[in-house]
């Protein structure tokens, strides 16, 4: 199934600085292994903060649907 | 200037008024950090005409901080002053009607319930996430409201954190805190003015309608990008289990303080801070330091340079450690230079 990514900020860096992609994944695929296919470690990426599903914040092992939309964030630290 | 003529313009606008604006003359504000987005949202809640500002700042002023600092001169840099007094004599000149109340001072375990407990609001100009843990807490024990920002490179967010019952805490936005090094720093992604500019007025507006008690305000995070066109609004749920807004357990507020180190966002420099704060005797060591190297000192803080170290000493013990890797070498530099 079809899925949309669109990376925020510096998290475009994970990605060859694309800002938005598409990724056919397997059924039953999660937020996580989705993430992974595109070579992103979530739990030990600098740049990766959470993701987003349909614009709501995501556990990591929540199963996708066709359809959705995934969005993923860095973390805003500076001040 | 009476105060009325002073703010005509927003007190027309009806989402103010004249009962919001009497309620901005009465409301207490703690900003804490006052660098890129602290002077922003500072210089704005001055003009506005808010009562009472506290301004809480670790840090002095740099070259480098100049371009998106906005209340500061190349005189306070070439000073090193302190952010908070120099954005204080600043805004007391804009407004003299405010009241404001500047601290020189690193926002930590032992004092951040009593920078806090008076406010009613608490806008967050930080650049780490230790600090943002702690404001959590203090805020979540003591059910005062407080906006997040933070911004590097072209990207910032925001979100309020309003001690609502159903309503998440940091906490639930971020679970863990990242470890030292587990996140780019301002050194690493830079930051662009424009940016810092956006999210600190976002701050200014959710902190103007949160204390006039708009209707309108922001229960969302939003997260914008300059270089990339896009501002996105995301839902952040309550964590259920969330060890601050679930289970009121403040891991933070609640470890012991001792002594401790920190990197500076933007600088090759540490922080430390002893465990017992104690006046330093800034004679006894400009009379020490002098026979190794330039030494200045001012009522702020003591400059030292030479034998290929540098570092500004505060008053109560804390010192900045210029140009170091590590904590290992900043506490080395500490103990031989200033002393235990």
């Amino acid at each position: 199934m079809e899925i949309a990514f669109k990376f925020i900020g510096m998290t475009k860096s994970l990605v060859d600085g694309k800002a938005e992609l598409t990724l056919d994944v397997p059924e039953n695929c999660t937020v996580e292994e989705s993430l992974g296919i595109l070579g992103i470690d979530c739990r030990t990426t600098k740049q990766f903060h959470f993701a987003a599903v349909n614009d709501k914040k995501s556990e990591l092992e929540r199963i996708l649907q066709p359809g959705d939309s995934v969005k993923v964030f860095p973390r805003s630290f500076g001040g | 200037m009476t105060g009325k003529e002073r703010y005509k313009r927003q007190i027309t606008f009806e989402g103010i008024g004249e009962a919001g604006q009497k309620k901005l003359s009465e409301a207490r504000v703690c900003i804490i950090g006052t660098g890129a987005l602290g002077t922003i949202i500072a210089n704005s809640l001055c003009r506005s005409g808010v009562g009472f500002l506290r301004l809480v700042d670790r840090d002095y002023i740099e070259e480098t901080n100049l371009q998106r600092q906005t209340l500061f001169t190349e005189w306070d840099a070439s000073e090193n002053r302190p952010k908070a007094i120099a954005a204080a004599d600043h805004l007391s000149k804009v407004n003299s009607e405010v009241q404001i109340e500047p601290i020189v001072d690193d926002a930590n375990a032992s004092n951040i319930e009593r920078l806090i407990k008076d406010a009613d609001l608490i806008l967050d100009g930080v650049d780490n996430f230790e600090t943002r843990f702690l404001i959590n807490e203090a805020c979540h024990k003591h059910k005062i409201r407080w906006i997040y920002g933070g911004a590097a490179a072209s990207g910032g967010a925001t979100m309020n954190f309003l001690q609502e019952d159903d309503a998440p805490c940091f906490r639930c936005l971020m679970p863990e805190m990242p470890e030292p090094g587990a996140y780019p720093t301002c050194n690493t992604a830079g930051v662009v003015n424009p940016i810092t500019g956006i999210i600190a007025s976002y701050e200014t507006a959710e902190a103007l309608k949160i204390l006039t008690g708009a209707e309108s305000v922001s229960r969302r995070y939003l997260a914008v990008d300059v270089w990339d066109n896009l501002s996105e609004y995301i839902d952040i749920e309550k964590n259920p289990d969330c060890p601050v807004c679930a289970h009121r357990r403040y891991e933070t507020l609640d470890s012991p303080f001792s002594s401790y180190a920190a990197a500076l966002c933007g600088q090759d420099s540490w922080q430390i801070v002893p465990e017992n704060r104690r006046a330093a005797d800034f004679d006894a060591l400009s009379a020490r330091l002098g026979r190794l190297g330039e030494v200045k000192t001012s009522k702020f803080l003591l400059r030292f340079r030479g034998d290929g170290v540098s570092f500004k000493l505060f008053p109560d013990g804390r010192a900045m450690i210029d140009e170091v890797k590590d904590e290992v070498a900043a506490r080395k530099i500490y103990a031989e230079y200033i002393g235990q």
